[in-house]
């Protein structure tokens, strides 16, 4: 064991590095995007209008009852979501009918349903930050608790390794192999330390009743019973109202909005929910927007959904536990910002991903530095991490690519096409992988930056080919959200582009110096064998 | 107000930044190679209106968006204008070379 | 082989501390019982970070043993005691 406090910390910090790196790689990447899952839903649904900004709640609900009534009169449940920021930007109703099925529909301005190609969309991508693909809740959810615990163990080791924290805070030398490796990996992660630690620790703090259940059976004893008890005190539910089976007439729904306008403010209701429309037991559950800052709750309003009476009210401030727990999922979700702190979330997650690849590679920098100075050829583990770097830093990009290529690509109307887009996603993850391990790792990273430039710069292409939404017309028509993501994969796509071409001719990862260094060495070894 | 509010926080953090760079031996040489090296209190005095600066820059994060959103977006520029200076300083070393 | 028990050590008597002591400093610091569940979890991130770091850098791997044991021993009367229904 190594001694010395800093020493330990430094090995620590290097295998809880490596052994979970590509997965909380995977975290970052469908973590940046999730912060963008809007733009990218409203991307892959080129069908829908662009955002109902001039809907006000009374209307939206309006429309959104009205459909409901003449179409799904017997659901058990209504649900309306009104366009009111950048995180609902349509109209949507949700139902539970008879058969305890779930269905949503989309509706345009005038109240008319709109049809939009079936898409997991950014939601999708969004989900696979924490739930993966593929496997098992119960599996993901503590594979994800456990990625995330190392990460945070990973990132306070890594601040006590790093000595010169303040003295080389501005410092990046480039051209240095590993050792601009080494700056670029400290500075990534020091420039954005209060995020990386906020996030790491705040995704703890979404996963806690999951990992740490024996705090819950500590203080409301074992069994479901007690841990529905306890959900139920925290989240302040109402009791649940069964239909009573007597039809009586749903109330008037815009008083209703009008009393949470006046209490919340004009245009801050996010969502409607019905239960037992038609009943007289019905109940209307009015729900305002998240508080406008980092608290991650919103007020709500219950009334009597034939009376119209107002029986509860659930302010989105609680105790300081709560609200505690309330302030890190909402710095973590970061649905409280507006647009120039959205580009500072953006950057600084950027940064953190970019900060764990740089550590991935730095890794097998020094291992591959140390081994030829040996003179020994590949060690199987550094090669194998070499080429998992390569398939996954930029492999797993260009699997979104081929994820955003699919939805333009597959049929809007072939069936289980949601399903589909995901598994072309994966399996071009894969096809980069095994091609990462048939080439060198120089041709890996200079081939499949190749791959990615060209997938990324196919993306808006194919969108002009397939859709009337392409390019010239999202900033003809001032559509911001086409026309970043068009200009967003161009940009990425030509990035992939400038460092396949910086890569041009270099045979390997080391500095010029150490090579030479390294020959000598090798030569002089085989010189002196008898 | 805003806009300048915004604009003052940004340069505030800009400039705490680099004097906190300059203040390190290493960037001044990179900035001001023609300089002798600073006296301690000279130092001193750098990084104290560095860091008062940025001080300063939290100020006006908090003016421009309220408390809780302000305190949140100050750590977003402060990460943005450091990664600025080291962008700057890298280009000023390979300049140099 | 040490390296394997002290990974044992913090993963599981990491666990084990962080769990009472997290019931511990949840009954201390909150008022009502859903709010001690909160606290209490929230705490014991920082608790079981703590013991990797202990159970990473002590002398050996006895050592790391024994550092997360003897507090998870101790506080586990206290924890065992509120869970009997300190809050009521």
């Amino acid at each position: 064991m190594k001694d010395g406090f800093r020493q330990s910390m430094a090995w620590l910090h290097t295998w809880t590095g490596l052994v979970l790196g590509w997965l909380l790689y995977f975290i970052f990447v469908t973590g940046t995007l999730g912060y963008l899952d809007t733009e990218i839903d409203r991307w892959m649904q080129p069908e829908l209008p662009p955002a109902a900004d001039n809907m006000t709640p009374t209307r939206a609900v309006t429309l959104g009852h009205d459909w409901l009534q003449a179409n799904v009169a017997s659901a058990k449940e209504w649900n309306i979501l009104v366009p009111s920021d950048r995180n609902i930007p349509q109209l949507r109703l949700y139902w539970r009918d008879t058969d305890n099925e779930r269905d949503s529909v989309n509706l345009d301005a005038a109240g008319e349903p709109v049809a939009a190609r079936d898409t997991g969309g950014g939601q999708r991508l969004y989900r696979m930050h924490w739930q993966l693909h593929y496997l098992p809740g119960w599996f993901t959810g503590w594979l994800i608790s456990i990625a995330t615990f190392v990460m945070f163990v990973a990132m306070v080791t890594g601040v006590i390794t790093h000595k010169k924290i303040f003295k080389d805070f501005f410092t990046f030398r480039p051209y240095k192999g590993q050792r601009s490796w080494l700056d670029a990996h400290n500075a990534l992660s020091v420039l954005s330390l209060p995020f990386q630690l906020m996030i790491t620790y705040s995704g703890l703090v979404f996963m806690m009743f999951l990992c740490m259940p024996l705090l819950i059976s500590a203080f409301y004893g074992g069994g479901e019973a007690a841990e529905e008890s306890f959900f139920d005190e925290v989240f302040l539910e109402e009791p649940e109202v069964t239909p009573s089976g007597e039809p009586a007439a749903l109330v008037d729904l815009a008083p209703l909005i009008a009393q949470a306008e006046a209490r919340w403010g004009a245009g801050r209701i996010s969502h409607v929910g019905i239960k037992q429309p038609g009943d007289a037991n019905a109940r209307v559950h009015v729900n305002g927007l998240y508080s406008a800052g980092p608290l991650r709750t919103s007020p709500g309003m219950t009334f009597d959904g034939v009376t119209g009476e107002l029986l509860h009210e659930r302010a989105a401030s609680g105790t300081v536990a709560r609200n505690t727990r309330d302030v890190f999922l909402g710095l973590h979700e970061g649905m409280f910002a507006g647009p120039l702190l959205r580009f500072f979330y953006l950057l600084s997650s950027v940064m953190g991903t970019a900060m764990i690849a740089t550590g991935l590679i730095l890794w097998t920098v020094k291992r591959r530095q140390k081994l030829d100075s040996k003179g020994e050829g590949a060690a199987l583990g550094v090669a194998l991490v070499e080429r998992l770097n390569v398939g996954t830093v930029v492999g797993l990009n260009i699997a979104v690519a081929v994820y955003f290529l699919a939805n333009r690509l597959i049929p809007a109307d072939f069936e289980g096409r949601a399903d589909w887009e995901v598994h072309a996603m994966f399996l071009a993850w894969a096809a980069m992988l095994i091609h990462a391990g048939l080439r060198s790792p120089a041709q890996g990273w200079r081939e499949q930056c190749v791959i990615a430039a060209v997938a990324f710069c196919a993306v808006p292409v194919v969108n002009a080919l397939t859709t009337e939404r392409h390019l010239v017309h999202s900033l003809a028509m001032g559509d911001w959200v086409f026309a970043g993501f068009d200009l967003a994969m161009i940009a990425t796509g030509l990035t992939a582009a400038a460092v396949a071409f910086y890569l041009r001719g270099k045979p390997a990862e080391q500095p010029a110096g150490s090579r030479r260094a390294a020959n000598r060495r090798r030569d002089a070894s085989v010189s002196a064998r008898p | 107000m805003t806009p300048l509010l915004l604009t003052a926080s940004l340069a505030a953090a800009g400039a705490g930044f680099g004097l906190l760079a300059l203040a390190m031996e290493r960037h001044r040489k990179q900035l001001m190679p023609a300089r002798r090296p600073w006296a301690p209190g000279q130092r001193g005095l750098m990084r104290l209106a560095g860091v008062l600066l940025l001080g300063g820059s939290f100020f006006g994060c908090v003016g421009v968006w309220g408390a809780s959103i302000g305190a949140t977006a100050w750590f977003g520029l402060l990460s943005l204008m450091a990664v600025a200076w080291v962008a700057v300083l890298t280009v000023v070393a390979l300049r140099r070379r | 082989m040490a390296v394997t028990s002290r990974l044992l050590a913090a993963t599981l008597g990491g666990y084990a501390l962080s769990v009472v002591a997290g019931v511990v400093a949840g009954y201390g610091l909150s008022v009502a019982r859903p709010d001690a569940v909160l606290v209490g979890m929230m705490f014991s991130f920082v608790v079981y970070t703590g013991a990797f770091l202990w159970a990473f850098s002590t002398r050996s791997a006895t050592r790391a043993w024994l550092g997360l044991m003897l507090p998870t021993l101790l506080l586990a009367g206290p924890a065992w005691w509120i869970t009997q229904g300190g809050f009521a």
